[in-house]
C-alpha cells in the first residue's frame, strides 16, 4: 500500500527561459536566474512533499529535448543528495545553457536576429514524457495517487507545423488519463496548450510576471491530483477551438473541409491541395479572386 | 436477440457477454472516427426493432444497451429484415460518407419472409458494407451476404475472440473505388461560452437551461454539445480537435525494424548530429530506449532481456513496448519529431 501513495510528475521545461541571451526576456523584465531559482525550489518542494514521490524533468529547446533528472523516489537506490534535485539540476541546467549558447554563436545564423532561440519542441518532449509515464505506471506498485501529469513551463509561442503531433499526443494523454497542464510566460497564450489543459482536465495558467512564477508552481502543481480537487482553483475561461485554414493560416469560423483527407480550407476550390482530390458539385466555386473572407 | 442468445456457452449468457462488448465497441468506434454516427437496431421475434437513431453522441447509445431494459431474447433472428432497416436508414446519407451494417449474430438461421439475397443485392446497390461477426457456428448465408458486400464475416470462438473481432470493426475500413466521391463539405466551428452559471441560455431543440454551450457561426443558435448539426440552419458543426482526431490515419508512424550491428553503424554516423539528446540515463549496456529511458541490450547480444528495435527515419532505439505504444497509440514517433531525417 505504502508504494501507491507516490505522485507521478514529469516536467518539461523550455531552455529559453533561462538563456540569458533570449531577448524576450529581458523585455519582460525577467532574469533566468531568478526564473532558475524559483523552479529549483519549487522542485525541491516536491521532492519534500513526499518520498515516494517520481519526478523526471526534460529541458529542450527548438531541435531537442534532454532528461536531466530522473529520481524514482525512495524505493530506487539513490543516495541522499540526489533525492533534493537542485543540486545536481542546478549543474546540468546551467551547463545544457552553455553548450546551447555556444550552439548558438557557432552556427551560421539564417538572418541576422536570428540569435534567439525560438519555439520548444512541444511534440517531441509530450512523446518522450508520454512513453516515460506509461512505462512507469505499468511496473510493479507504478500506479500513482491521483493521476499522472505532465507539466509544461513554456516560454515560447506555439509552433504552427507541431499542430498534429502534438493534438495526437493531446489525445494519447486523454486515454491515458494523463493531465497535461501549463504554464507559460510568453507574450501570447499557447493555444495548443489551452486545449491540452481543457481535454485533459488540467490547468493553464499565464502568469503576469516571471516573479509570480513560483506562487502558481506552489499553489496548484506541488500537491498531486487527488488533491487538486479541494483546492479552489479559478481558471481562466475561453478556449479557443476555432480551426484554421490550410491555405492562409486563417483562423475561421465556417470553412469548407474535404471528406477524404479532412484539410480545412476557407474557400471552395476545384481540387484538394492536400490529397489531389478533384471534388464533385461544387456549386459555383470560383477558388481565389471572391472577396475577401478569411477572418477574424 | 433470437432465442439462441440465450444460450449459455459465453458467460453468463450470450446475450448479457455481446451487450457488454458492444457497450466498450461503442466507446471505442467513437473514439477512432469522432465523427461518425451509430444507431442500434435488435432482431427478435422475426422482427427487427430500431432501439436508438443514427447519432453521434455515445452516451446515449450506451445507457440504451442495458440487458434489464431490453427484454428477454425470443424467436427467431430475420437478416432480411435487418438488411431492409439498414437500407432505409443509410439510403438518405450523402455520398461520401461510408455507409455499414455490422451484425452480432448468435442463431444458426435466418427466419425471412422473402428472398435473403435480394435484400443484400439491395444493400449493395446502396453501397453499404455489411460485416457480420457470428457467436455460434459459420452460417452460409451470413458468408454470402458478406462477400456480396464485401464486408467480412468472422466467427468467434470464445470470449475473447468475440471482443477482438468486434473491436477490429471499430478502426475504419478501406475505401473501395466505388465510394472515391469527394466532396467539400461546409462545415463550422463553433466557439465554446463561458462556464459562469449566470451566463445560462435555453439551447437546443429542447431548450434546455445550460451554461456551457457553443454558438453555431451562421444562425447563432446555441448548441450543446459537439459535433452536431445545428437545429436550426443545418451546418455541420464540430471542433477542431475532432478532425485531428483522424490526421494519424492520414500520417501513420513508420514502423520500427529489429536492430543489427550494420543498422546501429549506421545510425551512429546520423545521431553524431544530435549530440544534445545522447547518455541521459546511466546503462551498463550502453544503449537505452529514446522513449522510456529503459535500458535495451546491444544489438546482436545473446539472451536480450528487451527487442532492442530502431526506427528507420531518425535512427533511435526503442524497446518492444515504446513500439507497441507508438504504433498503437501515441502515433508520434518520439525521434522523428526533433527534426529526424
Amino acid at each position: 500500500m505504502a508504494d501507491a501513495e507516490g505522485d507521478l510528475l514529469v516536467l518539461l521545461l523550455d531552455l529559453a527561459l533561462l538563456r540569458p541571451d533570449n531577448p524576450a526576456l529581458s523585455a519582460a523584465g525577467a532574469a533566468p536566474t531568478d526564473i532558475l531559482a524559483q523552479l529549483l525550489s519549487f522542485t525541491n518542494a516536491y521532492a519534500m512533499l513526499n518520498s515516494h514521490n517520481r519526478l523526471a524533468i526534460f529541458a529542450g529547446q527548438q531541435e531537442m529535448c534532454h532528461l536531466v533528472h530522473l529520481g524514482l523516489g525512495e524505493d530506487a537506490n539513490s543516495s541522499a543528495d540526489s533525492v533534493f534535485p537542485a543540486g545536481s539540476l542546478h549543474a546540468r541546467l546551467s551547463e545544457l545553457v552553455a553548450r546551447c549558447k555556444q550552439a548558438a554563436v557557432t552556427a551560421p545564423a539564417a538572418d541576422a536576429g536570428a540569435a534567439a532561440p525560438s519555439g520548444f519542441a512541444l511534440s517531441g518532449g509530450l512523446s518522450r514524457a508520454l512513453c516515460l509515464l506509461h512505462r512507469l505506471q505499468h511496473q510493479r506498485g507504478g500506479r500513482p495517487r491521483g493521476r499522472p501529469r505532465v507539466l509544461c513551463v513554456l516560454g515560447s509561442i506555439d509552433a504552427p507545423m507541431q499542430y498534429i503531433p502534438v493534438m495526437n499526443a493531446i489525445f494519447s494523454a486523454q486515454r491515458a488519463e494523463v493531465v497535461l497542464d501549463a504554464v507559460v510566460l510568453a507574450s501570447e497564450d499557447s493555444s495548443f496548450l489551452q486545449q491540452a489543459a481543457h481535454l485533459t482536465g488540467g490547468l493553464y495558467f499565464r502568469p503576469a510576471g516571471a516573479a509570480a512564477l513560483l506562487g502558481v508552481l506552489l499553489n496548484y502543481f506541488v500537491c498531486d491530483t487527488a488533491t487538486r480537487q479541494q483546492l479552489d482553483v479559478t481558471q481562466e475561461l475561453g478556449v479557443d477551438f476555432r480551426a484554421s485554414c490550410f491555405c492562409h493560416k486563417f483562423v475561421i469560423e465556417t470553412g469548407y473541409v474535404c471528406s477524404v483527407c479532412l484539410s480545412i480550407f476557407c474557400q471552395p476550390s476545384r481540387a484538394c491541395s492536400t490529397c489531389g482530390t478533384a471534388f464533385t458539385g461544387v456549386a459555383g466555386g470560383t477558388g481565389g479572386g471572391s472577396s475577401a473572407r478569411g477572418g477574424s | 436477440m433470437s432465442r439462441a442468445a440465450s444460450a449459455q456457452d459465453l458467460r453468463p449468457n450470450r446475450l448479457a457477454c455481446i451487450l457488454g462488448l458492444c457497450r466498450s465497441f461503442i466507446r471505442e468506434f467513437f473514439d477512432q472516427n469522432p465523427l461518425s454516427q451509430l444507431g442500434i437496431a435488435i432482431m427478435r421475434n422475426g422482427l427487427v426493432e430500431k432501439l436508438t437513431d443514427l447519432s453521434g453522441s455515445p452516451e446515449a447509445q450506451v445507457a440504451k444497451l442495458d440487458a434489464g431494459k431490453l427484454g428477454s431474447p425470443a424467436g427467431d433472428a430475420s437478416l432480411q429484415n435487418a438488411l431492409d432497416l439498414s437500407v432505409s436508414l443509410l439510403r438518405s446519407l450523402p455520398p461520401y460518407g461510408h455507409r455499414e451494417l455490422l451484425v452480432v449474430f448468435s442463431a444458426l438461421a435466418t427466419c425471412d419472409p422473402g428472398n435473403v439475397l435480394d435484400s443484400a443485392k439491395a444493400c449493395k446497390a446502396n453501397n453499404i458494407r455489411v460485416s457480420v461477426v457470428g457467436v455460434a457456428a459459420e452460417v452460409y448465408v451470413c458468408r454470402r451476404i458478406t462477400e456480396e458486400t464485401g464486408g467480412t464475416y468472422g466467427v468467434a470462438l470464445n470470449e475473447t475472440h468475440l471482443e477482438q473481432l468486434l473491436l477490429a470493426h471499430s478502426s475504419p475500413p478501406p475505401a473501395t473505388s466505388a465510394q472515391a466521391k469527394a466532396e467539400l463539405v461546409r462545415m463550422g466551428f463553433p466557439q465554446r461560452s463561458t462556464e459562469e452559471a449566470s451566463s445560462a441560455v435555453f439551447v437546443g431543440l429542447e431548450a434546455r437551461l445550460l451554461s456551457g454551450n457553443y454558438t453555431c457561426p451562421r444562425c447563432k443558435a446555441r448548441v450543446p454539445e459537439l459535433p452536431c448539426e445545428c437545429h436550426i440552419c443545418g451546418l455541420t458543426l464540430i471542433s477542431s480537435p475532432h478532425l485531428a482526431r483522424s490526421y494519424h490515419h492520414l500520417f501513420p508512424v513508420p514502423p520500427y525494424h529489429e536492430d543489427s550491428k550494420e543498422r546501429a553503424e549506421e545510425a551512429a554516423g546520423v545521431l553524431i548530429r544530435q549530440p544534445a539528446m545522447r547518455d541521459e540515463v546511466p546503462t551498463s549496456t550502453g544503449s537505452y530506449c529514446f522513449g522510456c529511458l529503459r535500458e535495451v541490450s546491444q544489438p546482436g547480444a545473446a539472451g536480450q532481456l528487451h527487442l532492442t528495435l530502431r526506427c528507420g527515419r531518425c535512427k533511435q532505439v526503442f524497446c518492444f513496448e515504446c513500439d507497441a505504444y507508438v504504433h498503437e497509440q501515441l502515433h508520434n514517433c518520439p525521434g522523428c519529431e526533433f527534426g529526424g531525417t
